[in-house]
């Protein structure tokens, strides 16, 4: 078996190791990121070659290499001591693993949002973003089925994060889970991105997110699927991912362009979304 | 019509491959739309009202794959569903390879490779000092292609390299060769006895595959940064190259390629040019050129590489305009029989830094100002230069050279403008460059056309190719497929720009052309 040690993982994915029953079995396998299925555990955890923050309440650990094996998926997982195996065949040692708690801060800087939409949009076609921007900052409306559908559910949700109606948001999130392209769908990231907006910007943001997180995650048990209902189950709890937790910490130019990166156009729609909730809440 | 979908269930794919796969579907012949979506109900709800939704994809979970095709045939498709199952197969294989050893540093690099020589930094810029210091110091010559270094760090590297004697390529180096091995952006040329030292990717690039369509081949091409002939910089690196060009046996002549050196650096670099103690031809884009004097120097890239060939010949050597002045006054002819342009607008859409650079300089004189992303003024001109590969249009997504996308989609858009009279695109091929990056763009210029002929005008699109018959995506596919969609293809970026000029300024053919307009 092949052992690889792991140089970090996150807060919750140590307390999650604890929680869990022990066994699981692997959900899917990409080139650089494993996802497990844990018994006793509702959401999805990873192993990622990425960092120990990228992925936020799971077992974001950062390995020294990686060699992907063909045919994981499936595959049995066991927690031992300090360490996760995985069918025998490769064996992930936590023992010199660094923690790091990937909480976002509250309340955080604000960026300037009709710059980061203009720098975004300058580079990026497709998903939530360029609809936000017509919400945002009066850009053009795309004609496209997705932009039509969205974009009522998003000025609802924008509508009603300011009007701070709990009910109102989780209404309005029901209509963006699970919708468009990705492999987490552009709406479940924007909702992603939007509750980090929301919890970053102060006790009431904090409070809104607190009493929407029930009506979230149980509209996203049915809306959406298991790799989105992990990351938003991570949001509602202030993880954020990685690159959305350096742009929201420290938003500069350097920060944005590393948050659009992600995915096709997922990390825009993080984007997006933490826009949409920072300027609702915006003083 | 035929609707056909698929759905894979539990099907986990990352979402640049679901992208591609769909981008990749709606370019093969007689499909019309294709959609990647996992199947949840908000989803199939958008589906629906593109008019996707079959009674299969409706079966689909939230965690499955739904692959949706429109076509104009059972058969087409049928066809792009079995396409879609080979590509994700690739890009599992391609990335399956890309991790086969992934060493996180530079220690685990060396354990892997011990004998290595070179290291290839792309990191961050902030934190390229660090890594490219740390190579420097072990004895490895760095290709440093990360950009966003500070200058101050460059400045720190370069010195410690000279102190070496080792090469740092770079930052943001996106081209070099070193003994037949291409590093970045690199186009297939053959072996042979031009070396280029160069502070620009892709103009290295247009000058060794001009090089390589002469029939020549390269010794070496040496990436220098494009701020290496700074004031702040100094030139250092550049005087190394040329040392080592100077003392490699199998360069007989030697290309320097760059923007107008600093006057503190331009002494020194001349100095540095005439002790190389072999034929130099100097291409330093905006630099009025010497007269006389032990270097050649020349205005444009074609010009040096066929400089340079020719010094290597021993043959005789005058620049031109137009490589085939009777065949462009034909061309003109043509493009002036469908339509007259005369005054409108050159809008340039480039890929390649230096290539716009080098368009914008030869515009300049024969329309008059041009306004870019380049560097101020023009504005108000109407003629526009914009450099797609710079920072501001590259933040958070790939160079346009990975990706032809968003430059199709500017191009699609200037269909639209009454005020553009001609597109001026540039495309460079090569390894690691997008695999037909003429697609896109042969049907966006189709796109851009009609919706011009709707508002009752018409669009010239001039182009020039940087690649060679060696390069993956085939330069002649991706000229064809250009002139499928009616471009005006030059045989470089040089004649590309000036032929630009004569659509919207007729009058110049005599001065140009050698002949009546």
């Amino acid at each position: 078996m092949e052992t690889i040690r792991a140089s970090g993982l996150t807060a919750e994915a140590a307390r999650r190791l604890r929680l869990c029953g022990g066994t699981g079995r692997v959900h899917s396998a990409f080139a650089r990121t494993v996802n497990l299925e844990l018994d006793g555990l509702e959401d999805l955890g990873w192993l990622s070659l990425h960092g120990p923050g990228l992925i936020p309440s799971a077992f974001g650990i950062a390995c020294d290499s990686w060699k992907l094996t063909d045919g994981l998926e499936g595959a049995s997982v066991r927690i031992e001591a300090n360490a996760i195996a995985l069918d025998g065949r490769l064996l992930v040692r936590l023992e010199t693993a660094g923690l790091r708690d990937t909480t976002l801060q509250t309340p955080a800087p604000l960026p300037a949002i009709a710059g980061c939409l203009a720098r975004a949009l300058s580079s990026i076609t497709g998903g939530l973003l360029p609809v936000i921007a017509h919400l945002l900052a009066d850009a053009a409306l795309p004609r496209d089925p997705l932009a039509r559908k969205a974009y009522p559910a998003l000025a609802a949700l924008y509508d009603a994060t300011r009007a701070r109606e709990a009910a109102d948001c989780v209404g309005a999130a029901r209509w963006l889970l699970g919708l468009g392209p990705g492999l987490t769908p552009a709406g479940d990231d924007c909702l992603v991105g939007w509750l980090a907006g929301v919890w970053v910007a102060g006790p009431d943001g904090r409070s809104l997110v607190e009493a929407t997180a029930g009506g979230l995650s149980e509209a996203a048990r049915t809306l959406t699927g298991p790799l989105s209902r992990a990351f938003l189950a991570a949001a509602v709890s202030g993880q954020a991912a990685e690159p959305l937790y350096g742009f929201v910490s420290a938003p500069n130019w350097t920060s944005l362009a590393r948050l659009l990166s992600l995915g096709a156009t997922s990390g825009a729609d993080l984007l997006g979304g933490y826009l949409l909730g920072r300027a609702a809440l915006a003083p | 019509m035929a609707l056909r979908s698929v759905v894979w269930p539990s099907f986990y794919q990352d979402s640049i491959a679901l992208m591609r796969v769909a981008e990749a579907l709606k370019e093969l012949p007689r499909v019309r739309e294709a959609a990647a979506l996992m199947g949840t109900p908000a989803n199939h709800e958008l589906l629906a009202s593109a008019g996707l939704a079959t009674p299969e994809s409706k079966r689909a979970g939230v965690g499955d794959l739904i692959l949706a095709v429109e076509a104009e045939s059972e058969g087409a498709a049928e066809a792009a569903l079995e396409a879609a199952k080979d590509l994700f197969a690739a890009r599992r294989h391609e990335l399956e390879q890309a991790v086969r050893v992934l060493p996180r540093t530079l220690d685990s690099a060396l354990a892997h490779l011990p004998n290595a020589n070179l290291v290839a930094i792309s990191v961050p810029g902030p934190y390229a000092k660090f890594e490219a210091a740390r190579a420097l110091r072990r004895g490895l010559h760095v290709f440093l292609f990360s950009d966003n270094v500070p200058l101050a760090d460059e400045v720190e590297l370069k010195r410690l390299a000279v102190s070496r004697r080792l090469l740092c390529m770079g930052p943001d180096c996106g081209t070099a060769y070193l003994g037949g091995v291409g590093l970045g952006f690199a186009n297939v040329v053959p072996r042979g006895r031009v070396g280029c030292v160069a502070a620009s990717g892709t103009g290295l690039q247009a000058v060794v595959s001009h090089v390589a369509a002469l029939e020549e081949g390269i010794s070496h091409g040496i990436g220098v940064g494009g701020r290496d002939l700074s004031a702040e910089v100094g030139g250092v690196m550049t005087g190394l190259a040329l040392e080592a060009l100077a003392a490699d046996s199998e360069t007989l002549v030697v290309v320097l390629i760059s923007k107008p050196p600093a006057p503190s650096v331009l002494g020194p670099l001349e100095a540095a040019l005439a002790e190389v103690g072999k034929p130099v031809v100097a291409c330093c884009l905006g630099e009025p050129p010497r007269l006389g004097g032990p270097v050649r120097w020349v205005t444009t890239l074609e010009d040096a590489a066929e400089a340079a060939v020719a010094t290597r010949r021993g043959m005789p050597w005058t620049p031109r305009a137009f490589s085939d002045p009777r065949a462009i006054g034909a061309r003109l002819a043509r493009v002036r029989a469908e339509t007259d342009r005369r005054g409108a607008g050159v809008f340039g859409l480039f890929t390649g830094g230096t290539l716009a650079h080098e368009a914008r300089l030869l515009l300049e004189p024969l329309v008059g100002p041009v306004a870019s992303n380049l560097g101020p003024g023009g504005e108000g001109s109407g003629h526009w230069i914009l450099d797609l590969g710079a920072d501001e249009f590259t933040v958070g997504r790939p160079h346009p050279m990975l990706d032809p996308e968003a430059r199709a989609a500017r191009v699609r858009e200037a269909g639209r403008s009454a005020a553009i009279g001609v597109v001026l695109v540039d495309l460079v091929l090569g390894r690691a460059a997008h695999p037909n990056p003429a697609g896109p763009i042969a049907a966006a210029i189709r796109d851009a056309r009609v919706r011009a002929a709707a508002d009752g005008r018409s669009l010239v699109v001039v182009a020039s190719v940087v690649g060679t018959a060696g390069d993956p995506q085939g330069l002649s596919r991706q000229i064809a497929a250009l002139e499928a969609a009616d471009a005006d293809v030059l045989p470089s970026n040089a004649q590309a720009a000036r032929f630009a000029a004569l659509v919207v300024r007729p009058d110049l053919a005599p001065s140009l052309l050698g002949e009546s307009p």
